[in-house]
C-alpha cells in the first residue's frame, strides 16, 4: 500500500507516494528527478548514493524512503546556493578531483558532513570519513587535496 | 536490484516491536539499521514478509551503573559508539571496533544490536543473484558447499561482526526481549556456532541492552581488525584482548582472547588462556601465549585468505596486542 512520505528535500517540504520497498534513492531519482544522486552498487558498498539525512551522510540505496518521514534530506543539488557552487565543490573543481564524476556527488556530501563535524580535519580524518566512497579514477589524492584546501589547510598534504 | 515486496510496520518502542514479531512469526524481521538485512534482501538471501521499524524513541545514551557496569542501548548507532565520551573513556577498544565497521555512512545507519545480529557471510553466497551458482548451498537449504566441495556437510560461512569479539572479551551480558518478557544471557549464548543460522535467538527475540560488567571495565583491552584495504572492508580476522595483570610482577591475573571473522561465532582459545594465567608478561611470555593461540585456533579459510595466513595473522596480532597493552601499562606507571 502506498503511503505519503513528507520530507524536507533540499530545504523545501515535498510529498511523495511511496511503497514500503522504495528506497530513498529510488524516490530521489525516479520521483523527485534529482539525478545527481547516483546508483552504483546498490548494496551499500560504493557510496555514490550518499545523501545527508538530518545532516548525517547515509546510503540512500539502503534507506527505506518511508523511514525518512519528516526528516531533512540534502542531495548534491541542495549543496549549491543561488546557482553558486559550495566551497567544497569549487575546491574539487580546482584540484581536478573529478574525472568521470560518478563518485563526486557522494564524495562532496561525505566531505561536507565531515567539515560540519570537524571544521579543520586532518588528512587521516578525511581519509576515514571518505572511506565509504569509492573512486576508480582519481586515485584519491586530488580529492584529499581538495578537502584540505576547502578547509583552509595552506600546504598540500604529503601522502 | 530492487527490493522485493514486503509490509512495513512502524512502532513506537521495542516492546511493540517484540509483540508484532511474536504475532507474525519467522516471516517478520526487525529493521535495526538495515545495512546487512537490505543487501541480503536485494541478493535474495533474506525474504521477510514484514519489516518492523521503530521510530519515536531515541536510543538511551550509554550509562554507568555504579554496581553493575556500563549499559549500552542496543539501538545505539555505531557512530555514537565511536564518539560517546563515556565509551571512549571506559572501553576505547569498543569505540575502535565500532570505528572499524564499514564506512561513515554505514556507521550512521547501523545499530549496535543490528551489528551483533548480522548474518554470517561467505564468498559464494554474498554475491548478486547472477553470480551465485545454480544449485543452492547448505545455507540456502541446498546440499552442497561451493568453497568446500569435499568438506563435511556443514555451512562454513563466517560471522563477521567487529563488535562481538570485544563484547565477548569483556564478558558482556545481553538483555533479550522475548515477547513481553526479558531475560539476561551471557553473550556467548547469542551464538549457535552453526553457519546456516549463526544466532541462537528465536525469530521474535530482540536484544534490548548490553551490559559490560564493572569488573571487565577495570581490565586493559585491545582490538585489532586485520584487512587488506584498511577501510570499508570485512575483516580477514579481528581480535579482542582483555587483560588484567599484576602491575609489579607483570603476572597475568585474568586474560580473555577472542578472535572473530574466522568461524560461525567468535572463537576463544580456552587452553591458551588457561596456560597464560599466572605467566609473566615478558617478551618471551607474550611470544609463548601467541604461539599457543596459533596452535589452538582453527580458522575457516574465507574470502581468499588461507588457513596458514590466518593463523600467522592471529599469532602476529596477538603478540602485538599484548605488547601494546604492556607498553600502555608501563607508560601509566
Amino acid at each position: 500500500m502506498k503511503t505519503i512520505l513528507t520530507i524536507e528535500l533540499n530545504g523545501e517540504e515535498q510529498d511523495f507516494l511511496v511503497l514500503p520497498k522504495h528506497t530513498l534513492l529510488e524516490v530521489l531519482r525516479d520521483q523527485a528527478n534529482l539525478l545527481g544522486t547516483k546508483e552504483g552498487c546498490n548494496i551499500g558498498t560504493c557510496g555514490t548514493c550518499t545523501v545527508l539525512l538530518d545532516g548525517k551522510p547515509v546510503l540512500s540505496c539502503l534507506t527505506l524512503a518511508i523511514t525518512c518521514q519528516n526528516m531533512s534530506v540534502i542531495t548534491i543539488e541542495g549543496i549549491s546556493k543561488n546557482n553558486e557552487m559550495s566551497v567544497m565543490q569549487q575546491a574539487f573543481l580546482k584540484h581536478g578531483a573529478v574525472q568521470c564524476g560518478y563518485c563526486t556527488p557522494g564524495m562532496i556530501l561525505s566531505a561536507t558532513a565531515l567539515v560540519d563535524e570537524h571544521p579543520k580535519p586532518t588528512v587521516k580524518q578525511t581519509q576515514k570519513a571518505l572511506e565509504g566512497n569509492l573512486c576508480r579514477c582519481t586515485g584519491y589524492n586530488a580529492i584529499i587535496n581538495a578537502v584540505m584546501d576547502a578547509t583552509g589547510h595552506e600546504e598540500e598534504p604529503k601522502f | 536490484m530492487l527490493l522485493p515486496d514486503f509490509e512495513l510496520i512502524t512502532v513506537q518502542d521495542l516492546l511493540h516491536a517484540s509483540k508484532i514479531l511474536s504475532d507474525k512469526g519467522p516471516s517478520a524481521k526487525l529493521l535495526a539499521g538495515g545495512t546487512d538485512l537490505l543487501p541480503n534482501m536485494k541478493n535474495c538471501l533474506a525474504r521477510p514478509e514484514t519489516l518492523v521499524h521503530i521510530v519515536g524513541k531515541k536510543p538511551s545514551k550509554p550509562r554507568l551503573d555504579e554496581n553493575e557496569g556500563l549499559l549500552l542501548d542496543a539501538m545505539t548507532s555505531l557512530k555514537d559508539l565511536t564518539t560517546d565520551p563515556l565509551v571512549l573513556e571506559k572501553i576505547p577498544s569498543l569505540s575502535q571496533a565500532a570505528l572499524s565497521v564499514a564506512s561513515e555512512q554505514v556507521r550512521n545507519m547501523g545499530s549496535l544490536g543490528g551489528n551483533l545480529c548480522q548474518d554470517s557471510r561467505c564468498l559464494y553466497i554474498n554475491q548478486s543473484r547472477e553470480y551465485q551458482f545454480v544449485e543452492p548451498c547448505y545455507k540456502l537449504n541446498g546440499t552442497c558447499c561451493y568453497p568446500f566441495p569435499k568438506g563435511e556437510p556443514i555451512c562454513r560461512s563466517v560471522y563477521m561482526s567487529d563488535i562481538a569479539p570485544v563484547l565477548v572479551a569483556l564478558d558482556s551480558r545481553l538483555e533479550i526481549l522475548s515477547g513481553q518478557v526479558s531475560r539476561w544471557v551471557e553473550i556467548q549464548d547469542l551464538f549457535s556456532g552453526d553457519g546456516i543460522k549463526p544466532l541462537a535467538l528465536k525469530p521474535f527475540e530482540l536484544i534490548r541492552q548490553i551490559l559490560i560488567p564493572k569488573k571487565a571495565l577495570e581490565r586493559s583491552s585491545f582490538f585489532y581488525k586485520a584487512t587488506t584495504r584498511g577501510g570499508l572492508e570485512y575483516a580477514s580476522v579481528n581480535l579482542a584482548i582483555s587483560l588484567d595483570m599484576d602491575k609489579n610482577t607483570k603476572q597475568v591475573k585474568e586474560i580473555k582472547l577472542v578472535y572473530g571473522a574466522i568461524d560461525a561465532s567468535p572463537l576463544k582459545p580456552q587452553k591458551a588462556e588457561e596456560e597464560a594465567l599466572g605467566s609473566i608478561l615478558s617478551t618471551k611470555g607474550i611470544e609463548e601465549i601467541a604461539e599457543s593461540v596459533q596452535n589452538e585456533i582453527e580458522p575457516i579459510p574465507h574470502h581468499g585468505y588461507s588457513k596458514t595466513y590466518l593463523k600467522q595473522l592471529i599469532r602476529v596480532w596477538t603478540k602485538r596486542g599484548l605488547t601494546k597493552i604492556l607498553e600502555d601499562l608501563n607508560n601509566l606507571q
